[in-house]
């Protein structure tokens, strides 16, 4: 069993090692959103959505959410709600679909 | 971390999407130790750490095809991809994108916009927050005119003077 775990182990260093790297990255990205914004704004576009006091302002993260991800995959985790739209009967797929303008 | 899940929870000042959150971080810290009981902590710790580090790069793979948002090649629109040129900013997308979307995936930020719509359709309103269709309505205007079309996203337009 120890060698079995110890092989797990060794096979996934590049998972262990990909995740503190991100750990730490994002970390990095929290704390130049914060200080730093208005920099940011031009290789991130909405810096301000990972300032932590704006993490319980629903409105604001909701319409953020709703603006950048119109891709049919994200549009597809949108689903169980109204405003939704079947895309074929085989595989019961909703998706939402933005209201028209 | 828990407990920093549930301080938020009660900060929403919306009773019952926080108790709906409240029982939902409960039922996730249950699914987690349940886990590690029956799989180990090793296994477990490495599936978490995996699924962590893909779902951050499948939700960078569907940004991949959406418009680029204001801030990055225009100051006041979206852009489609067709349009955009190839600055600095433009080839460290994806990698800030990578880090972004991998923070986007922490529970105390999109996961709360998901539970507030799936809240929405077991029936609990919550007004401080608007509902669904008023979000995606704004959101819709947003794409069409930019950060200025929405008073909730129009003071991103000006970043310098007010934050």
């Amino acid at each position: 069993m120890d060698t079995a775990v110890a092989a797990l182990e060794s096979a996934s260093s590049p998972i262990i090692w990909s995740l503190r790297l991100s750990l730490m990255l994002a970390a990095g990205l929290h704390l130049v959103a914060h200080i730093a914004p208005s920099i940011m704004v031009h290789f991130n576009a909405v810096p301000w959505a990972f300032q932590l006091r704006r993490s319980t302002n629903l409105r604001y993260q909701a319409l953020l959410y709703g603006a950048l991800h119109t891709h049919g995959w994200a549009r597809c985790r949108t689903a169980a709600s109204p405003g939704t739209r079947s895309f074929g009967s085989r595989y019961s797929v909703r998706c939402t679909r933005l209201p028209l303008s | 971390m828990l407990s920093l899940l549930l301080i938020q929870a009660t900060l929403l000042r919306a009773p019952g999407l926080a108790a709906a959150l409240v029982m939902a971080w409960l039922a996730v810290a249950a699914l987690g130790w349940g886990l590690v009981a029956m799989l180990g902590t090793t296994t477990t710790r490495l599936l978490s750490m995996a699924a962590l580090v893909f779902g951050a790069v499948l939700r960078l793979l569907g940004h991949v095809f959406e418009p680029v948002p204001p801030g990055m090649v225009k100051e006041e629109s979206f852009v489609p991809l067709r349009e955009v040129g190839h600055g600095v900013n433009i080839l460290a997308a994806p990698f800030v994108g990578l880090i972004s979307e991998f923070s986007a995936g922490f529970p105390f930020r999109l996961v709360l916009v998901q539970a507030l719509w799936l809240g929405e359709w077991a029936g609990l309103t919550t007004p401080t927050h608007g509902s669904r269709e008023e979000h995606l309505h704004d959101a819709r205007k947003v794409l069409d005119g930019g950060w200025a079309a929405s008073p909730v996203t129009s003071w991103m337009l000006r970043p310098k003077l007010e934050h």
